[in-house]
């Protein structure tokens, strides 16, 4: 027979799970440095690639002057020109990111702690149930 | 007003009840807008531009999750430019790339907003967007407004280039983005809807009566004015007959929308599936509903008739003589606070004392 008050718990349970979603509950195994340095390193990879892309936009806007320049361009100059701007904007983004992920840690770790509270007392009701089910056996012996 | 919620409530059992068919068919209604609005605009493609290629594609919808239509929207508006410009299709790919690895990779949700904007562009009605978001959000969401307000521009300037261009080439993403970096209009919509959002805000969060009514009303007035006096001012070639009309619809959709917001917010039925040792459960969590509609019963008591034959005692309240059902005009619908169904001891003996 389905027993009511497991159900209720097991729904509330279900229902924290579709809120606050698989992906916040996996992550919250992690340690708070783990998840920081995972998601951080997330942002320079994403940030990397839109980067480039963005040079490549700005070399096909500049690329008629490109092809009649280009074995009079500095390159070393060049290339200082778009690292100088990358390394200082990526170093922006990790301070950036490192803080806004500790904080999102934080707070996932809030509603995580509300999730385990219902699992818990899931747990609390099963050792209920097997206590009263082996003092039945006793009794009836 | 009366009448309202109780429709209101109608409308949120009804949800309750079909969430399972409603829930595609808004999806499907979505996509057919977004692809029918892509055609509208940048129909270029003559295999693409078709009515049944719009309903496969919203019919793909429903199967997919809500970001996928984010991908698919950016490749058919790619596919529509590379029917007539292959070098103009690239450098579009590529601005959608950077602005998912950028920014909707990282806030997914905002995706939706900076999609929604050049269709909401294409209807005449962008004034929507920053009433709603202003209502709805936080003043951050001013970014993936602007984005979506640059898309808008990014494809009309495409489409100007595209018109007045004789030939294919890189010259023509040149063109594109001296027209959009001089697009004097682009840069007054992205400052009046901004302006527009950040007030809308502040307003709604004010603890007066009807901030919510007063935010709409003041968001579409202040949308008015900026424009009236930017195009004045800069020229900016806003058709002031279609802007009016515009704005008022915009008003008249959001407050609709801010009336049944509560509904749309609450009446999600959750289907949660799990298990245990012993059984699957599929659960359907329905939330509890507050206002009801219900008719109110009044009983009749005739207190004349109520002598015993014998004279001795009067009949008690168990021998109710008339009892009607009347439905009374000015509470129409709304299930009273009280309830009228007492008792009163007509017994000899209870009045003498």
């Amino acid at each position: 027979m389905v027993n009511e008050e497991k159900t209720c718990i097991m729904t509330r349970i279900a229902r924290y799970e579709k809120d606050i979603g698989g992906k916040v509950i996996n992550e919250g195994r992690f340690y708070k440095t783990d998840y920081v340095r995972a998601h951080t390193l997330s942002v320079i990879c994403n940030f990397s690639f839109a980067f480039i892309l963005i040079l490549v936009l700005i070399a096909l806007y500049n690329i008629d002057y490109i092809f009649l320049n280009f074995v009079a361009i500095n390159y070393a100059r060049l290339a200082f020109e778009i690292f100088a701007p990358y390394i200082v904007i990526l170093f922006t983004c990790i301070i950036i990111s490192h803080m806004y992920f500790s904080q999102k840690y934080n707070k996932n770790r809030k509603l995580i702690k509300r999730y385990y509270m219902e699992l818990k007392r899931l747990e609390k009701y099963y050792a209920d149930t097997r206590k009263e089910t082996s003092d039945d056996t006793t009794t009836g012996v | 007003m009366t009448q309202l919620l109780v429709f209101k409530e109608k409308i949120q059992k009804f949800y309750q009840q079909y969430a399972f068919i409603i829930n595609p068919l808004i999806r499907f209604i979505t996509g057919y807008i977004i692809f029918y609005a892509a055609n509208k605009f940048i129909g270029y493609s003559p295999m693409l531009n078709k009515r049944w290629v719009e309903m496969l594609l919203a019919c793909i919808q429903i199967v997919f999750p809500a970001q996928v239509m984010l991908f698919f929207a950016a490749v058919f508006i790619v596919a529509q430019v590379a029917y007539v410009s292959r070098y103009l299709a690239v450098t579009i790919a590529i601005s959608f790339a950077i602005l998912y690895f950028l920014y909707v990779r990282f806030l997914p949700e905002h995706g939706y907003v900076i999609m929604a904007m050049p269709v909401l562009f294409v209807f005449r009605i962008p004034y929507i967007m920053p009433l709603f978001l202003g209502l709805a959000g936080s003043p951050i969401l001013v970014v993936p407004m602007g984005f979506g307000v640059i898309i808008y521009y990014l494809l009309s300037n495409v489409v100007s280039a595209i018109s007045t261009a004789t030939e294919d080439s890189v010259n023509l993403y040149k063109i594109v983005m001296q027209q959009l970096s001089a697009d004097v209009e682009m840069y007054a919509v992205l400052a009046v809807f901004s302006v527009v959002l950040i007030i809308v805000c502040f307003i709604r969060n004010r603890r007066v009566n009807y901030a919510f009514e007063l935010s709409i009303a003041t968001g579409s007035i202040l949308n008015l004015i900026l424009l009236l006096i930017l195009n004045y001012m800069i020229d900016i070639n806003i058709e002031i007959g279609k802007m009016l009309i515009g704005i008022f619809v915009s008003g008249i959709i959001v407050l609709v929308v801010q009336f049944y917001k509560l509904p749309l917010n609450y009446a999600g039925v959750e289907n949660l599936q799990f298990e245990d040792e012993e059984y699957y459960y599929y659960v359907r969590a329905v939330p509890k509903m507050n206002v009801t509609a219900a008719s109110k019963r009044v009983k009749r008591f005739n207190a004349h008739r109520g002598y015993d034959t014998d004279g001795k005692s009067y009949l008690g309240a168990d021998d109710i003589l008339e009892e009607k059902e009347i439905v009374v005009p000015e509470n129409k619908g709304i299930k009273p606070e009280h309830d009228f169904n007492f008792t009163v001891s007509l017994n000899k003996d209870d009045l003498e004392d």
